[in-house]
């Protein structure tokens, strides 16, 4: 007995010396909460959600749904995070499901499996890179919404192995609470004020807190990506089909249920959609898409809106946080823009509270302040809604 | 509790220091302590079903003490009490696992006379683990009663017999003649079996975490809409799900073999790489090994066997199969498995084949010879068809899957490349190291008997790779398959 417990002690020494320092981090950071305690931190206490290591959210904010039931959702990717519940009349009424969807199959995918009642109003942002025929994201199934809670065991084999991986290609981040950060789930919650906050958009902490040095408004990082021409910045010969098919299969399933969508090509800094004009021919899903989506959106009963160029939004480029996505602020003109012309949205809206926070925005990238800025840029306090005729 | 779990991981090594080191030399204080540690694990699923396997055990062992007692002149009292084991045994099958079943075909088949039934469902869970501890328990009655061992007296022996842990949700089913006489002796802890349990536990966590649930993603796919993909994934996807239920199946039977030899007990074998068989004989011979001989010995021979009417033994081996099949799931998909393997067998059976192949294949040397290995190619083609009934949600469903599986075989064949490489390549290479292994291991009980490997170190660097590959390419946790049978 004694030999074969000396041997399991010494069998077992690398396997503590793998998951001991993982698991010391992880816990440290909240990254193993189940998705139970998440939503209901999140929702109760308004707890940032903001994991390092994984990313869960689709299924979290899927159980979120389950509980919030919203009359009106934000539905996209990262570029509909910016829309906040304080625009809406009733804030409890509005849920962001941005990153929720990553790829059009993904559409039809969040509706047949939309926990309880249906919303009576999408807010659908369509990135211009979904419908490139390079799209590699079109030959992928769409993803999995059947909501199955992990295991600890689960997440803490998933957490060390992403603790690892991080380690070995970046290197692990360290560093101590950011002061008056009591209400975190995850590292960049807790050392960068980054994460999901409880109406379900996107606290851009880290951006925000360092943004003299970002990409410097001339968007460099971004422009690099154009000029390797690779993933969502790749050119293509024509829209793909496939995908406008299944915007038009996905409208009409909406249209059966009663949703109205309002459907809008989210803005690109204007240095950057200058650059795409620079090769307008091989980026024909950025300046022609408009044009193939209207019809479907109008046989529908609904609007699509092109905003494609943040100029359009009587916005600048200090209203973004990076070369592709707005701020805050130059969402919330958007919003504006578009319930302009679509009275169902508007009927959601409180256009005094809109106009109130448009004119006295903190800076051109926090509505109200949450952060300090180091750098904060004075927003284009005009917009015209005439522009949005386009 | 499951096995791949960390709750497994912390309630192992638990209830292992205080078997051993607390509760080491009191024979009777250790069985008391596996029953409860038994019914932790149990429990930890769903503590209301324990009534059921304390009823079971109370009854079989109140019959056993009963059988014990009755002269063996008076055949009808012990008829009677051998029938109350069987009617509880059964009835708790019936009820909980067969009831929905029964009433639902009988409603169908009114219905074909025109008539209309109201019959009333009933919306239980079915208690994991129902059909192993009570063909288990029903084990002890029958020998009992046919006096091939003596009844129990020791009444916690028994009911560890029946709980015990390693083997109660998903087999194997062992035989009280066999298992009840290690609860009645003393144990003593031997360093050679606790580490070799520890070598065929690492192996079954490999089977059930890398090769079942990382084609479990893939199979449940492409048998959720098999209607979006061409005849060579749905054939792939027989391939994979013929894999999935292997390594999920034997995988849990090497923890619950390993984990048992942790605790000083030898619960007999359950699988022996029956994907390297060269009939459906020899398939039955490896498949299920417990579930196999029960049938064998509790229904085939009474039914008359072998040694009957040549029409009877057809018969005999017919209902095996199908109660067999029916066994497994109330649903015509499973009595269908059940009957194809039937039909794969006559042939077998009528040119008396069936006992071609009893020794190991290819022994003594490394590679199978050309026709062994079209043997083997053959027969795992006729198991992964049958694997499609196995699998498939109805019997429309799986003669859709199979149509459409053979009739567009040779379409979209870039499509099956690409899937291939994007999404089958490494559960693929996954089943090729199992097949490797295995097929060097085929000669002894699992995957990871490395006697021959003299130097320590390379043991030990397999061991920490095997360890790394669960780690690093185990896929989503999945139930056990086995467990709703």
């Amino acid at each position: 007995m004694k030999r074969f417990l000396i041997k399991c002690g010494l069998f077992s020494i690398p396997l503590w010396v793998i998951f001991t320092p993982a698991v010391i981090h992880l816990e440290t950071h909240r990254e193993l909460e189940s998705t139970a305690v998440m939503v209901s931190q999140n929702q109760h206490d308004g707890a940032l959600i903001g994991l390092g290591y994984t990313d869960p959210m689709h299924l979290v904010k899927h159980a979120v749904l389950q509980n919030r039931q919203p009359e009106v959702i934000a539905l996209g990717t990262s570029r509909v995070l910016q829309f906040r519940e304080f625009c809406f009349s009733k804030p409890e009424s509005f849920y962001n499901c941005g990153r929720s969807v990553g790829k059009v199959q993904d559409l039809e995918a969040f509706l047949s499996s939309y926990p309880g009642e249906k919303p009576k109003v999408i807010i659908l942002g369509l990135d211009q890179d979904m419908c490139s025929v390079n799209d590699e994201d079109m030959l992928k199934d769409p993803r999995a919404y059947q909501f199955k809670e992990t295991s600890y065991g689960t997440r803490l084999t998933k957490g060390t192995k992403a603790f690892w991986e991080a380690w070995l290609n970046d290197g692990i981040v360290t560093g101590t609470t950011i002061p008056g950060t009591t209400n975190f789930i995850g590292r960049n919650a807790r050392l960068e004020n980054e994460g999901y906050r409880a109406d379900g958009s996107y606290c851009y902490g880290r951006v925000i807190r360092q943004s003299n040095q970002q990409d410097a408004y001339d968007f460099q990082q971004t422009i690099g990506r154009i000029d390797k021409g690779k993933g969502r910045f790749a050119p293509a010969t024509e829209i793909n089909s496939g995908a406008i098919q299944q915007i038009d299969n996905f409208l009409k399933s909406c249209r059966e249920m009663e949703i109205h969508v309002v459907g809008f090509l989210p803005p690109y800094g204007s240095a950057v959609y200058d650059r795409f004009k620079e090769d307008a021919l091989i980026y024909p899903h950025v300046f022609d898409l408009h044009g193939q989506l209207k019809p479907i959106f109008e046989a529908n009963k609904m609007l699509v809106e092109d905003y494609t160029d943040i100029r359009s939004l009587s916005a600048n480029d200090f209203e973004t946080t990076d070369g592709f996505h707005g701020s805050e602020v130059c969402y919330l003109k958007l919003l504006k823009l578009m319930a302009a012309n679509d009275t169902i949205l508007m009927s959601y809206l409180d256009n005094n509270s809109l106009d109130y926070h448009i004119a006295h925005a903190f800076s051109a990238r926090q509505v109200v302040k949450e952060l300090p800025e180091a750098d904060p840029r004075v927003p284009n306090k005009e917009i015209s809604i005439k522009d949005t005729s386009k | 509790m499951i096995f791949n779990s960390l709750e497994f991981a912390i309630f192992l090594p638990i209830v292992f220091f205080l078997y051993w080191l607390v509760l080491g030399r009191m024979r009777k204080a250790q069985n008391g302590f596996l029953v409860l540690a038994s019914y932790v694990f149990y429990g930890w699923w769903d503590w209301r079903f324990l009534i059921l396997i304390f009823a079971s055990s109370l009854v079989d062992y109140l019959v056993g003490l009963g059988l014990g007692k009755v002269a063996d002149n008076k055949v009808t009292t012990r008829k009677i009490m051998l029938s109350i084991s069987l009617f509880t045994n059964l009835g708790l099958l019936g009820i909980f696992k067969y009831y929905n079943f029964f009433v639902e075909s009988l409603s169908e088949a009114v219905t074909l006379f025109g008539q209309q039934l109201d019959v009333t469902t009933l919306s239980w869970v079915l208690p994991v683990g129902i059909s192993f501890y009570t063909f288990q328990t029903l084990s002890y009655s029958i020998d009992v009663y046919r006096k091939k061992m003596e009844p129990v007296h020791d009444p916690v022996a028994f009911f560890a017999y029946v709980s015990f842990f390693p083997q109660l949700v998903a087999g194997p089913i062992e035989r009280a003649s066999h298992l009840v006489p290690q609860f009645m002796k003393p144990r003593a802890f031997s360093y050679n079996h606790a580490s070799d349990g520890l070598r065929q536990i690492l192996w079954g966590l490999f089977k059930k975490m890398v090769i079942a649930d990382n084609c479990a993603v893939l199979v449940n796919q492409i048998f959720d809409t098999p209607e979006s993909y061409p005849g060579s994934i749905l054939a792939l996807g027989a391939i994979l799900f013929a894999f999935q239920i292997y390594g999920d199946f034997s995988g849990y039977s090497d923890i619950a073999i390993g984990t048992a030899r942790l605790f000083g007990f030898d619960i007999m074998r359950n699988f022996a790489y029956p994907y390297f068989s060269r009939d459906i004989a020899e398939f039955w011979r490896r498949w299920h090994i417990s579930l196999s001989s029960w049938f064998k010995d509790y229904l085939y021979i009474p039914l008359g066997g072998s040694r009957t009417k040549p029409w009877k033994i057809y018969r005999n081996i017919a209902v095996i199969f199908l109660v067999s099949g029916f066994w497994h799931g109330a649903n015509w998909t499973f009595i269908a498995w059940g009957a194809l393997h039937a039909l794969s067998f006559f042939p077998l059976l009528i040119s008396k084949k069936n006992r071609l192949h009893i020794t190991p294949i290819a022994e003594g040397k490394r590679l199978p010879t050309g026709r062994e290995l079209f043997q083997i190619l053959c027969t795992f083609t006729i198991v992964c068809v049958t694997w499609v009934f196995f699998r498939a949600d109805s019997l429309t469903d799986a003669f859709t899957y199979l149509w459409r599986a053979i009739s567009t075989i040779h379409s979209d064949l870039p499509v099956f490349a690409s899937y291939i490489a994007h999404e089958a390549f490494e559960p693929l290479i996954m089943i090729i190291v199992l097949l490797v292994i295995e097929w060097t291991q085929r000669e002894h009980q699992h995957g990871l008997n490395l006697r021959k490997v003299q130097w320590a170190p390379v043991r030990y660097a397999i061991y920490y790779a095997i360890i790394f590959i669960i780690f690093q390419y185990g896929g989503e946790q999945q139930d056990f398959i086995y467990f709703q049978f």
